[in-house]
């Protein structure tokens, strides 16, 4: 009987095409083996993409026109393009730069999960280019939700404008800004396996291979359960935190919009959306278009 | 001499104001006064060593001037109270002090130095100067004793032992040593308000300025903060209170300012403002406020 259904299931279309337990057995070390590419190119481009997105937000708040300008412009280029096009420019236009040759042969001797340094360094550069542009304008929204009078009482004691950043706006910032700034890191975690397009062996990559070996695309939706496996407790975990801040604040303030939720260019997302009822979502829009814009 | 207040009437801005509104109802008074003075200096003569001195201070946002022309002077250790309408430019007024806002003409002197200067070291002249704000505006991050340290420790660059101790002795004085260790959303208007005054006071400030400090808060409250207040005048503070508190305006105040329309419309000792004021619209708004 149970024999009979395994057959069944491993031979009807669907379950036998994608929950095939065969396949699904064979392909769960191997892939399970590239979650810590997977995931450190996710951790590692974000954490370097912090003190980027924070100068960058800097700059875009300067008074200095020209680094405000710069800075417009970057933001706006990496924001308005696919990160596919990113990676396949960047990717690809690093080995025509002149010296990089000659600096590749070293690099390519030291290898982390089968991957070259040559690979990892342009790789967390593309991630750094990319998420320093959104994280930029999450820390813009997040030191411009702070009252004008906090700023003022500071400055009023007598403290500069870089010890009032650092001691009465950026702490406040940083707990206002970090639900947004988890969903952002959900969001890098995922955009990685776009680097299976230039062939980085991160879970896509692999589950790809073995999909194409085995005719079968049991080893994809193996992938898709890492992927969950990592998303839906953090998208949970961001979600309580942003009812706590809207019941802290009492509905003033509370969390900074994502930059990434209001573009268009993707659908609305769960680590976008859940959680919030529909008062906060609007809010946020509005503070969103206000401060974006 | 200090104490001694000359008339602060801005009387070449009442000349043009009543030229421009030829037909409108003035007070015999005013006219006279414009018609004397106007061949006289702008300059209102003010005692060298008075600590704020302020002379035709103008104050323009955008198409928008807030402040015409506003003279008059604090002398060390005396409590001046602004008084008047709503948009009448006094809080703006008190923000061109410490320079929250910049003037856009005229001169504003602390001690020995022009304020609205170039060669100002702000953050140095602001330790100076003491400023408790309507909103409270202290850091929610920070506990009581945290928010009165901040700046001691940042500023001052005290150790954290002599700042604990400032701090801990200014709260006590302001009567919140029990509450050092709550944050802000944890105290009541009252107690959150008196202490940002500690925070402003442990910086030793040589002039207190107090932005509306009761406005916010509840009725019930209101009572603590000014007592704070008066203790603090009585210890011989410099204090320039920009105030709907009559009461505290009348009993503790050495000098009164009433602005109106960006102009010091008339100012004096309190007896002479609140009893026997010379024009009209000081006493239509005194007598509003009261009742």
């Amino acid at each position: 009987m149970f024999q009979a259904f395994i057959h069944w299931w491993e031979n009807y279309p669907i379950t036998g095409i994608f929950f095939n337990f065969h396949y699904i057995g064979q392909a769960f070390l191997p892939i399970l083996k590239c979650l810590p590419v997977s995931l450190l190119l996710g951790v590692i481009g974000f954490v370097l993409g912090i003190p980027g997105g924070l100068l960058v937000s800097f700059m875009k708040m300067s008074k200095v026109k020209p680094l405000r300008w710069l800075m417009t412009a970057y933001i706006d280029v990496v924001r308005g393009t696919p990160m596919f096009l990113q990676i396949l420019i960047i990717y690809f236009g690093f080995p025509f730069i002149p010296g990089y040759k000659a600096l590749q042969m070293p690099l390519k001797q030291i290898v982390f999960f089968q991957i070259d340094l040559t690979i990892w360094l342009r790789a967390l550069f593309i991630i750094f280019i990319n998420t320093a542009a959104y994280q930029a304008e999450i820390f813009r929204a997040g030191i411009q939700s702070i009252p004008k009078g906090q700023n003022e009482a500071a400055r009023s004691l007598g403290m500069g404008k870089w010890q009032t950043m650092g001691f009465v706006i950026l702490p406040q910032t940083i707990r206002r800004i970090l639900p947004t700034m988890l969903s952002e890191f959900i969001l890098v975690f995922k955009d990685t396996s776009l680097f299976a397009a230039v062939s980085v062996f991160e879970m896509v990559m692999q589950a790809k291979v073995i999909a194409a070996a085995t005719y079968n695309q049991s080893a994809l939706i193996v992938t898709a359960f890492f992927y969950l496996l990592i998303t839906i407790p953090l998208g949970r975990f961001v979600a309580r935190m942003e009812n706590k801040l809207a019941e802290q604040d009492g509905g003033d303030g509370g969390a900074v919009a994502s930059p990434r939720a209001k573009r268009g260019k993707r659908p609305p997302r769960l680590d976008d959306t859940v959680g919030d009822s529909a008062h906060v979502v609007s809010h946020r829009e509005n503070v969103l278009n206000s401060e974006v814009s | 001499m200090p104490g001694e207040y000359q008339s602060g009437v801005n009387t070449e801005l009442l000349r043009l104001k009543l030229e421009s509104h030829g037909d409108v109802d003035i007070p015999d008074k005013v006219k006279n006064v414009s018609a004397v003075d106007s061949d006289a200096p702008l300059d209102v003569a003010m005692p060298a060593d008075a600590i704020i001195r302020i002379k035709n201070l103008k104050k323009v946002f955008g198409d928008n001037v807030v402040l015409h022309d506003v003279n008059f002077y604090c002398p060390k250790g005396h409590v001046v109270s602004v008084l008047g309408p709503s948009g009448s430019g006094k809080s703006t007024m008190l923000r061109c002090i410490n320079l929250l806002e910049t003037p856009t003409a005229g001169e504003i002197w602390f001690e020995d130095q022009l304020v609205n200067s170039k060669e100002t070291d702000v953050d140095h002249l602001r330790a100076k100067i003491g400023m408790v704000f309507q909103q409270f505006n202290l850091f929610p991050h920070l506990t009581a004793l945290g928010n009165v340290e901040l700046a001691l420790k940042k500023v001052r660059k005290l150790s954290k032992e002599q700042a604990e101790a400032i701090a801990t002795e200014q709260l006590e004085k302001v009567g919140l040593s029990d509450r050092a260790d709550f944050l802000p959303s944890q105290l009541s208007g009252g107690q959150a308000q008196r202490v940002a005054i500690a925070r402003a006071l442990a910086m030793e400030p040589h002039v207190m300025l107090f932005d509306e400090a009761t406005s916010a808060l509840d009725p019930s409250l209101v009572r603590d903060v000014l007592d704070v207040m008066r203790d603090l005048a009585k210890s011989g503070m410099t204090m320039i209170v920009v105030t709907h508190e009559m009461a505290f305006a009348r009993d503790v105040s050495d000098h009164v300012v009433f602005m109106e329309g960006g102009v010091v419309y008339e100012q004096g000792t309190p007896e002479k403002i609140f009893d026997h004021p010379d024009r009209e619209r000081t006493r239509e708004f005194l007598q509003g406020m009261i009742d």
